[in-house]
């Protein structure tokens, strides 16, 4: 196991180097530091370059490097007659400068640079509208997120803390501590293991015994031994036998206790996390890390540990007692050793490379058939068989090539191992038998060598793999590390008064929102919503709905702005007070494996089934549930009945009908069910909506109609609002969309 | 819009603002803050050059610069080269494995760097043998030929190849 820690600069551009800092401060104005920078990196030419811009004081300021004469500083008001723009290109930008209408600074920046323009922009905007540079509630460098701040090295995406500076000692002593928590386990497996180790080393001893005192015909001899000497191997093997299943049983069970202690932490700590969080982690990994790495840790905890310390132990006593024996022979017997062990490292790491080279090449082959087997019709019509078998021939011979490569590996690196190990059987031969003849060497002692160097094979092996599976180890025990580390970003303010009732005002004061931290999906939205209202959003697909939506439930918070309930800023309200009283109906309702009683059921555990059929009936369900052969014990969810969207979105009103919540999100299913199944959810929508203040993603003309009032969004900015009435009168976006969906349902109608 | 052969007529110049202006023959209207685009940014890279307004409606697809006013076809390519940065990779120093994690160090036409890559997939090869590698910021680099490399930078290469 090495620890290399190699040195490395921050990444550029995360930090404003001082002498840059000093040339910018003194152009920016008297006291004002530069509150934002950006590094251009690439050059006019097309190599890398250096040129910083800094914004501060309602200036920004521009030192180039990139000209040979030297450093050129420029510096630009912030004021009206300015205008900043980012032209995003394909692999490098330019931040244009323009004042007056005339072209004044061109920086060009790679994709590296791109979020720190994209602040450095804003805060430029900010300033010049005579605001601060950083809005209240952003914080002042978040953009450094996937960054190391100690060796500026890229943070995997899993981890949240950098894996290369923590030790890996430390993790490893952390993983020793779940173990620590069944002692009897660790300590009876452990010690069994190290019994049936010393026992191992008996066996050849015993026969030099026999041999040297009891059978050789010499002055000494102690024929009396013959019968204990029997007994003890005896007593050996049977005593072996029982310390080998103690061991495997024993450690087998701390395996298991300690991936069971860590899966239920792991699954615990993910239900704290927020939906960033989620979004930014795919699931498939989330449950990799949850079974697999864990079970990784199994292997390693249960058998891995044993075998590298037992390895250890064995080759240490086996060379005592052969040089106890014979120093001379003992150094011949043990030079073939290290040599084993690094072919053995060698061999792994060669493996390694090639099976993942394999791997590739083999999903490469699959991948055609993948491919081309649902695409059969295509294939067949355009008649390209020919060129399928083609394709697949070529990467057929490409798994081949490296198949029969890593065949030429492996069946190289036994016969070279036996060879190693040979040699030392060899020079025992070589250097014993002669002696053996002139009396010089005892015919026992030389039998107890040729035993024991056949039993280096295991130890060697273990310990050229070593470094491996240390580090694999090390690899899935931080992956689960770093999941149980992760602080949850949206949390509770431990001040945060609790047991509060939500009357159902929202305000939105000059929010915007971020998911990169580059593109704004919400900019400067502001909206009062009274108590009790309906609120229609609508506007193109992208303008920024489901954002808002998932801002009102607090999944994220906004990068700048706030979001009120009646006057309370969203992250002062107690989480859960706050999610159990908004309720929740979305486009695609997700039903949980269970049966149709506990998906409405689900948000209030306690439910009568009383209250249950009356939230079903609300949502007009009850009828087709009863329907069901088994009615409300029928299952649901991904292996149970089938239900239909319509079914599906009544059920899922039920849900929200049971929990009775004071602010209530609808998302509106696009996909059109027929009309009767239509009116029956829209009766259940009016229902549900009765005194509640409501904001619905709205795409049906008649719940646009129903609504107080729509508020029209594009590209993230709130463009119009009023009431329907209002807005066809003014003929903007909302009449055009409306007409366009009018059309569309004439068309339809016929 | 026109599929166009050679025309001469057609011209693109940079407003005070730095804005590309495109106006399709003399006569024409102008649109202003225009942008032009590779359509085959890796296999015909001076053939198919799209004219682009600023919602992304086409104007006019060149099948090839030749013909072009010689400013007008200057400017474009100006254009287009500023908003490419994709290296050349001259040779690979190293590359190291780390928690999933992998760092190149390679030296490009552009000056040496570090690239930090997330998976194995980002490192791919097109069927004209051009290898390109997706750093974590979205970056691309490429090498256009493995063939040309030094030969531990081959086998580097080839190793994370797949």
């Amino acid at each position: 196991m090495k620890a290399r820690q190699t040195e490395m600069a921050p990444e550029p551009g995360s930090v404003l180097p001082a002498e840059v800092e000093l040339l910018l401060a003194g152009h920016l104005g008297p006291d004002a530091a530069p509150e934002m920078f950006a590094l251009a990196d690439v050059h006019p030419s097309g190599r890398f370059g250096q040129a910083w811009a800094a914004v501060g004081g309602r200036r920004l300021a521009i030192a180039d490097f990139n000209a040979a004469e030297g450093p050129r500083v420029s510096v630009t008001p912030l004021d009206k007659d300015v205008e900043l723009e980012i032209v995003a290109g394909a692999g490098s930008s330019r931040f244009r400068v323009i004042r007056q209408g005339r072209l004044a600074e061109e920086l060009r920046f790679s994709c590296r640079q791109g979020k720190r323009f994209s602040r450095l922009l804003h805060s430029a905007q900010r300033l010049s509208r005579g605001e601060r540079a950083v809005a209240a509630g952003e914080a002042a460098a978040p953009a450094e997120e996937a960054l190391c701040r100690k060796c500026g090295r890229l943070i995997p995406e899993w981890a949240d803390t950098c894996p290369r500076c923590l030790h890996r000692r430390r993790i490893l002593w952390r993983l020793m501590g779940y173990a620590l928590r069944r002692k009897r386990l660790l300590y009876v497996g452990f010690g069994s293991a190290m019994a049936a180790a010393a026992l191992d080393l008996l066996p050849p001893k015993l026969t030099q015994l026999l041999i040297n005192n009891v059978l050789m015909p010499s002055d000494h001899r102690r024929t009396e031994w013959l019968w204990p000497l029997i007994g003890a191997m005896a007593a050996i093997i049977g005593v072996r036998v029982c310390l080998q299943h103690l061991r495997l049983n024993r450690l087998a069970q701390l395996g298991e206790y300690i991936t069971h202690d860590l899966r239920t932490q792991a699954f615990a700590h993910l239900q704290k996390m927020s939906l960033a969080y989620f979004s930014k982690k795919p699931t498939g990994h989330l449950i990799s890390r949850i079974t697999q790495d864990t079970e990784r840790l199994w292997d390693f905890v249960a058998f891995g540990i044993v075998e590298v310390v037992l390895s250890a132990v064995m080759v240490v006593g086996i060379a005592a007692i052969l040089f106890a024996a014979e120093p001379a022979l003992a150094l011949l017997t043990m030079l073939p050793i290290p040599l084993s062990v690094a072919v053995t490292y060698f061999h792994v790491r060669a493996m390694r490379a090639m099976l993942r080279r394999l791997w590739a090449k083999w999903s490469g082959m699959t991948g055609v058939i993948g491919d081309v087997i649902p695409g059969v019709r295509v294939v067949k019509a355009f008649t390209q068989e020919e060129r399928e078998i083609a394709r697949f021939d070529g990467k057929s011979a490409a798994v081949l090539d490296d198949s029969v490569r890593v065949h030429r590996e492996w069946t190289m690196y036994w016969p070279k191992l036996s060879l190693l190990l040979n040699l030392g059987t060899f020079a025992i031969w070589a250097y014993a038998a002669p002696r053996v003849l002139n009396r010089r060497f005892e015919l026992g002692t030389f039998v107890m060598f040729l035993g024991y160097v056949w039993m280096f094979y295991g130890p060697v092996e273990h310990l050229g793999m070593m470094n491996r599976m240390f580090q694999r180890a090390v690899t899935s025990a931080h992956r689960v590390f770093a999941l149980l580390d992760a602080p949850p970003t949206v949390y509770t303010k431990p001040a945060a008064a609790r047991g509060r009732r939500v009357a159902g005002g929202i305000r939105f004061e000059n929010v915007s929102f971020s998911y990169d931290g580059v593109k704004r999906v919400l900019q400067d939205i502001d909206l009062v919503v009274e108590p009790g209202r309906v609120i229609g959003l609508a506007g193109p697909s992208g303008g920024g709905k489901t954002t808002m939506i998932n801002l009102v439930c607090r999944f994220y918070d906004p990068v700048e702005g706030r979001i009120t309930i009646d006057g309370i800023d969203l992250r002062d309200w107690d989480l859960h007070d706050l999610r159990s009283q908004i309720g929740v109906v979305l486009q695609e309702p997700y039903l949980f494996q269970g049966t149709v009683a506990e998906n409405i059921g689900y948000g209030r555990p306690g439910a009568t089934m009383d209250q249950i059929i009356e939230a079903a009936r609300a949502a007009n369900a009850h009828d087709f549930i009863v329907g069901f052969p088994d009615g409300y014990d029928t299952t649901v969810g991904e292996r149970g009945q089938t239900v239909s969207g319509g079914e599906r979105q009544r059920l899922s009103i039920a849900r929200a009908v049971l929990n009775n919540p004071r602010i209530l999100i609808l998302d509106e299913a696009t996909s059109s069910v027929d009309s009767k199944t239509e009116m029956k959810i829209q009766e259940a929508i009016d229902r549900l909506v009765r005194g509640r203040t409501t904001i619905a993603i709205a795409h049906r003309l008649s719940t646009l109609r129903r609504a107080d009032r729509l508020v029209i969004l594009d590209k993230g900015k709130l463009v119009e609002q009023g009431s329907h009435d209002e807005l066809m009168a003014a003929d903007g976006m909302y009449a055009g969309l409306h007409k366009t969906q009018a059309q569309l349902h004439a068309l339809f109608a016929v | 819009m026109n599929t166009n052969g050679p025309d001469a007529g057609l011209r693109l110049w940079r407003d005070e603002r730095g804005r590309l202006v495109y106006r399709a023959a003399p006569e024409a209207e102008t649109s202003e803050n225009v942008r032009v685009a590779r359509c085959f940014p890796w296999t015909r890279r001076d053939e198919y050059v799209s004219i682009r307004d600023k919602d992304e409606k086409e104007l006019c697809l060149l099948r090839s610069l030749d013909g072009l006013a010689a400013e007008t076809r200057r400017l474009i390519e100006e254009e287009l080269n500023a908003d490419e940065f994709a290296p050349r990779i001259t040779a690979v120093e190293r590359v190291e494995t780390m928690f999933d994690l992998m760092t190149w160090k390679v030296r490009t036409a552009s000056g040496p760097v570090e690239l930090q890559v997330r998976q194995a997939e980002d490192v791919r090869q097109l069927d004209s043998g051009r290898v390109l590698i997706r750093d974590h910021a979205g970056g691309t680099f490429q090498i256009e030929n493995v063939a040309e490399l030094d030969a531990r930078s081959r086998s580097l290469v080839e190793e994370h190849l797949g």
